[in-house]
């Protein structure tokens, strides 16, 4: 039977199934092709390389403004940064925060450095690295999704439009839901074709928020505990919001717009004991070591 | 003797203290993961996992499965062990020589077991199940222990001598196990070491414990792994640096009461410290 002759709802079914079928076939050769064996170690000790996988050079500024907030070298107050004077040359070796400290020299506010051109270079060569790791998509990538897109369209436009040509010809003109049903097919296949990362990238994002979600979920007992880095590498994967608002309230000012790039947001429950750790000790749940057992 | 290249130092993960191992990754050598806390572990937990893995070594350690008893050990406990060693392929997986069950009642804690040749028979039973199901031989740690051992016909380095030389095994050398044993039972912690075979120590735990009340109102020491590394413990470190000429893998276990990690790294400094000065005087 010619799917071209079904009724319009029947059409519409088997439009959506098709396309369902082509989202599927899209996500499974990207990954095929993008791969989640690692070719190369990941920069999973870099908190400014995984800020910017995460979500870009707006988040990479925000977590190293941040660690430069929290070692002192930048004083934030009311949304505005202003470089301490502290610039210790041990303190701030890494480019982008002798960059930010530069940026920062007067009184700013803190959002205004996401747009300047200062920061380039520094974030392109990290978009460089993260590319030949396989985090990003490349020039190669890019075109191969590029063409999968095309063909995509190619087929979900023209399976739609043949169809409206020759509704149109027999008299139909309720064509309305076709061509939305077609838009939104196109833009479901925009999105699985051209991610910000590649499935390694996203592979490599998801591994670390499992290994630092149970220290999330106890961050407000701790944040006492975390110094710079690692609460930079925390902000890293899991976005500003996601650190207690009661440990570090220069964050909301300095950068008021929500993170919609973290994946959790920032809840300060009950304390928890911090004395002790989630998930087994070597000494079994009676609080002992390896043979102690108290009295 | 120079400073053995191949020391390496590392830490015990702990979900608190993984941001910072994370961070600071290149000071650290070896991370060492609580086995049952990943038995049960969903997809996910074990491809972070496996990312770890491809970032620094790992060994598993073993809480559970409770080798050095009379009572076989449960194969269906050793092949959650063995899963879970081929999935995140370690580099060593290492278990206590302690029973942790007997008549049927879990005791939740690492128990030393009378040292008889008995238990020696039936350990290195255990240990040979235990090698045949994940393939690999464990590493087996020394124990601390506020109990001495009733039934027990020998002492402890005898009894880990027996069991290693039966085994052909390695051993895990716990020297807040030794510190903490040689205070509580009134041994040189030096004249232990002295005993047992260091060209078979495949690892060190370092660790720190507090004192507590003894029942005739003296104190014992209690290896809690929730403090500090004490100064005796690295003079043990040394004295075993300078002892065999094998590369050491040294392990900080800390379970609790966490200090910042630059400060746990730190401590792994001070071993580094330790183990260089031992290898200098040898």
């Amino acid at each position: 039977m010619n799917p071209f002759d079904l009724r319009g709802p029947e059409f519409l079914v088997v439009y959506c199934a098709f396309a369902i079928v082509l989202f599927i076939g899209l996500a499974r050769l990207r990954r095929i092709r993008e791969g989640t064996a690692s070719q190369a170690l990941p920069p999973i000790s870099d908190p400014y390389t995984i800020a910017y996988l995460r979500g870009g050079q707006k988040a990479m500024l925000e977590v190293a403004a941040f660690s430069l907030v929290a070692r002192g070298l930048l004083n934030a107050e009311d949304g505005q940064l202003c470089a301490s004077g502290r610039h210790e040359a041990t303190l701030a070796t890494e480019p982008l925060d002798k960059a930010i400290l530069t940026f920062f020299r007067s009184k700013s506010r803190a959002i205004a450095m996401y747009r300047d051109a200062a920061f380039r270079d520094v974030s392109g060569a990290v978009e460089d690295r993260l590319c030949r790791d396989g985090l990003l998509p490349n020039q190669n990538d890019q075109e191969a999704r590029s063409r999968d897109f095309g063909v995509a369209v190619l087929m979900l436009a023209g399976i739609a439009g043949i169809k409206i040509i020759i509704a149109m010809e027999r008299g139909r003109s309720n064509i309305q839901f076709l061509i939305i049903l077609g838009i939104a097919a196109c833009v479901i296949a925009y999105r699985i074709c051209f991610p910000r990362v590649t499935k390694r990238g996203q592979q490599l994002l998801n591994d670390l928020r499992n290994l630092l979600n149970p220290l999330l979920r106890r961050a407000c007992s701790l944040s006492q505990q975390l110094g710079w880095k690692e609460t930079a590498t925390v902000a890293a994967i899991f976005g500003l919001t996601a650190l207690p608002a009661n440990a570090y309230p220069f964050v909301g000012k300095m950068f008021p717009a929500p993170d919609k790039s973290s994946s959790t947001s920032s809840s300060c429950g009950s304390s928890s004991d911090s004395s002790s750790s989630s998930g087994s000790s070597c000494g079994g749940s009676c609080g002992g070591g390896c043979g102690g057992c108290g009295s | 003797m120079a400073a053995a290249v191949n020391d390496r130092f590392g830490i015990g993960w702990r979900p608190d203290l993984a941001a910072g191992i994370l961070a600071h990754l290149d000071r650290i050598d070896i991370v060492e993961i609580i086995a049952d806390d990943y038995f049960d572990a969903p997809a996910p937990k074990l491809s972070a996992l496996r990312m770890l893995a491809a970032q620094v070594p790992l060994t598993l350690h073993g809480i559970g499965l409770g080798l050095a008893s009379t009572v076989r050990a449960e194969e269906k406990r050793i092949g959650r062990m063995a899963r879970l060693h081929e999935k995140i392929r370690p580099e060593s997986w290492s278990e206590h020589f302690a029973f942790v069950r007997g008549g049927g009642l879990e005791i939740e804690h690492l128990a030393a077991p009378p040292r008889n040749l008995a238990t020696v028979e039936a350990t290195a039973a255990n240990l040979a199940l235990a090698t045949a199901i994940v393939g690999v031989r464990p590493v087996m740690e020394n124990i601390a222990t506020l109990i001495d051992p009733p039934g027990s016909e020998i002492d402890e380095p005898a009894w880990l001598c027996a069991v290693l030389h039966a085994t052909g095994g390695t051993l895990l050398l716990d020297l807040h196990n030794v510190h903490a044993n040689s205070i509580n039972y009134g041994f040189n912690a030096y004249g232990f070491l002295d005993r047992l075979p260091l060209d078979r120590i495949g690892a060190i735990h370092l660790a720190g414990g507090k004192w507590i009340p003894a029942g005739d109102s003296g104190r014992r020491l209690l290896d809690d792994h929730l403090h500090d590394v004490p100064d005796p413990v690295y003079a043990l470190l040394e004295y075993v640096a300078r002892k065999t000429q094998n590369p050491l893998t040294v392990i900080l276990e800390r379970d609790g009461n966490y200090p910042p990690v630059l400060e746990l790294i730190g401590q792994l400094d001070k071993a580094r410290d330790a183990v260089c000065r031992g290898r200098m005087v040898a």
